[in-house]
């Protein structure tokens, strides 16, 4: 894969546009941290636009993020005590229909009914150390604050959210890496030949819309029980009754451990109603990856890389782009040997890696390390 | 007899937004699981269940009013119903995924058996079996009644009021279906209709079994 830019000078530009945006989201109140973040985020970018390893970047940092994140989340309960925490996780259940509270006490960070202020990270961190108090919106005040940034973070990213963002797929993404497959998982395929005689195994369509039925059922069960969405996501509501967790943990392991590991795909991802509804806004999103037909010799390696079966022989064949899920994670770019995929602008012929690569990393930025400041910093103040 | 009709309705007609609540989810999956895709057929779907919804609501009512003699019903009763109602939905799910279609083994044929009717009333009997806030508000109510008739008369008219948002959503779902079905095509309705039966059926499995356990 070429890099994304030709000459040094953009990418320089793109780095320091990023860094200075890592020093000074993170300069107020930490200088120092503000320093560390904007440098190793200028660097960083700098490498994924001037490598031609673009993709085993990203799985590095995405990974190494995510890490971050779930090493926080044992910091907090080892800090607080198992009991403590569950603890607060039952009294924030039976006080989660009392509206308008102040989002201290009961009702905590990570909720995601704080969107837009989780989204910036920083706003919400800020808001608890220096006890801003701010209200606790209604439901349907949570439903639009929650709506609106997934709408617009859907249309920016699509499925990139999947791929650059969401810890679930850094989670995934940690067992998907290498090459070996272990389980074939035929029942769950269909076998395409092509003209070329490239024999291809893609997911029966039930499978793919697995998904959809969920993230169909949650809109039901959320809309007509007056239950807002986003908190059938929230662990807290898998803590009672406490078998919930048990069967949620399961579902991690077999869904974002072992079927990734055992077959290398991203099953996690594929079952994921959050990622339907970013799959939703894909066709719309302003950034898209692109097969160029004029430049492709139609050999399939980025079929057999892709971990979300999402570019497909047909996909190929009939000079679409690859469906809904996918993730712009960039293995089929750096698996093709005539660099005939990239990511373009919506479908214009314009490409835009660059600026695609410097807002994921900003958006990453803007959420990531507060997150970790949040749940080991103030999480077990609030609760403790 | 004229105020205990208009109690009931008036009861039944407060209580309709959280009926259709409680029925929808269920509902509109398995009015998209139809292969049908006339209104009319949407008509008799909604009429059947909420005529089986009626039927548990008068069963109820007796039973409680009489057997009882008070609204405590048995914690039980809940889980076990929601339980047998998950199974229903499971099947009727995988039903219409297909996942019976091809196989010959006895427990598929079994299944398939089973499935292959659409059980309107039974649905609809099941899931008035579960009583929700309004519905045993009135019960309670039924509890202070001095004969079977005037029991039966209220929890009618009750389940009457209650139904008549859930038919007039019903209709409308089938409607908004049609639309969605000359975007989407009619298979994938059907299997994501399936899908959000089997993955439903599981919820209420879930919930269950916590009930079960908790009582
Ligand atoms: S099509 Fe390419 S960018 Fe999209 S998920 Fe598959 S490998 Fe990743
Ligand atoms: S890897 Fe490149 S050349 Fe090969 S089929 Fe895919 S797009 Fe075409």
């Amino acid at each position: 894969m070429k890099p994304a830019v030709k000459s040094k000078k953009r990418a320089l530009i793109a780095a320091l546009i990023v860094g200075s945006f890592g020093l000074w989201w993170y300069f107020d109140p930490f200088p120092w941290l503000g320093a560390i973040v904007g440098i190793l985020a200028g660097l960083f970018v700098y490498y994924l636009l001037t490598s031609s390893r673009m993709e085993t970047g990203r799985r590095l940092f995405f990974i190494g993020l995510n890490l971050m994140v779930i090493a926080s989340i044992f910091v907090v309960i080892a800090q607080l005590g198992w009991g403590t925490f569950l603890n607060w996780a039952d009294i924030h259940e039976k006080e989660y229909y009392l509206q308008g509270q102040t989002s201290s006490g009961t009702q905590s960070f990570p909720c995601t009914r704080d969107v837009p202020q989780v989204w910036l990270g920083k706003a919400q961190y800020l808001d608890y150390a220096s006890s801003w108090n701010i209200k606790f919106p209604t439901t349907l005040g949570a439903f639009l604050i929650t709506l609106v940034p997934y709408i617009a973070i859907g249309l920016l990213f699509g499925r990139g959210v999947c791929g650059w963002l969401c810890p679930f797929g850094g989670l995934t993404e940690i067992f998907v890496t290498g090459k070996k497959v272990r389980w074939k998982l035929d029942a769950l395929k269909r076998k395409v030949n092509t003209k070329s005689g490239f024999s291809y195994a893609g997911l029966k369509e039930w499978v793919k819309d697995t998904k959809y039925g969920l993230l169909i059922t949650v809109v039901l069960l959320s809309i007509f029980l007056s239950f807002p969405l986003v908190c059938v996501f929230c662990p807290v509501f898998w803590l009672e009754p406490l078998f919930v967790l048990w069967i949620m943990l399961a579902f991690i392991i077999v869904f974002a451990i072992i079927l990734p590991f055992m077959t290398k795909r991203r099953w996690w991802c594929l079952i994921c109603p959050i990622g339907a509804c970013f799959g939703l806004v894909n066709r719309i999103s302003f950034f898209r990856i692109k097969v160029d037909k004029n430049k492709c010799i139609k050999c399939y390696d980025c079929v057999d890389e892709c971990r979300m079966y999402t570019i497909t022989p047909e996909t190929i064949e009939k000079d679409k782009n690859p469906g809904d899920d996918c993730t712009r994670c960039g293995r089929c770019m750096e698996a093709c040997p005539e660099d005939a995929i990239d990511i373009y602008f919506m479908d214009t012929g314009k490409k835009v890696r660059t600026a695609f690569i410097s807002l994921t990393l900003i958006a990453a930025l803007s959420l990531y390390i507060w997150f970790v400041l949040i749940m080991v910093d103030i999480f077990p103040k609030v609760i403790g | 007899m004229l105020s205990l009709i208009i109690t009931g309705m008036s009861l039944g007609f407060s209580a309709g937004t959280s009926c259709t609540a409680v029925c929808f989810p269920i509902l509109i999956p398995y009015l998209a699981s139809d292969t049908s895709t006339r209104i009319l057929s949407g008509l008799k779907t909604v009429l059947l269940f909420s005529a089986g919804r009626l039927v548990s609501y008068m069963a109820l009512g007796v039973g409680v009013a009489f057997i009882l003699g008070s609204a405590d019903i048995s914690p039980l009763m809940v889980p076990v119903v929601t339980l047998i109602l998950s199974l229903v939905l499971v099947l009727y799910g995988l039903n219409t995924l297909g996942a019976f279609n091809t196989s010959q083994k006895p427990v598929a044929r079994a299944c398939r058996g089973i499935t292959s009717r659409r059980p309107h009333f039974i649905m609809g009997m099941l899931v008035g079996l579960r009583p929700c806030i309004p519905l045993i508000a009135a019960l309670m109510y039924t509890v202070n009644l001095s004969g079977v008739a005037d029991v039966v008369i209220f929890m009618l008219f009750f389940g009457i009021a209650s139904s008549m948002l859930i038919i007039v959503f019903g209709v409308a779902g089938r409607g908004f279906l049609n639309l969605l079905v000359n975007r989407i095509g009619l298979d994938r309705i059907r299997r994501l209709s399936g899908l959000v039966l089997v993955i439903m059926g599981a919820v209420f499995m879930l919930q269950a079994v916590g009930g079960i356990i908790n009582a």
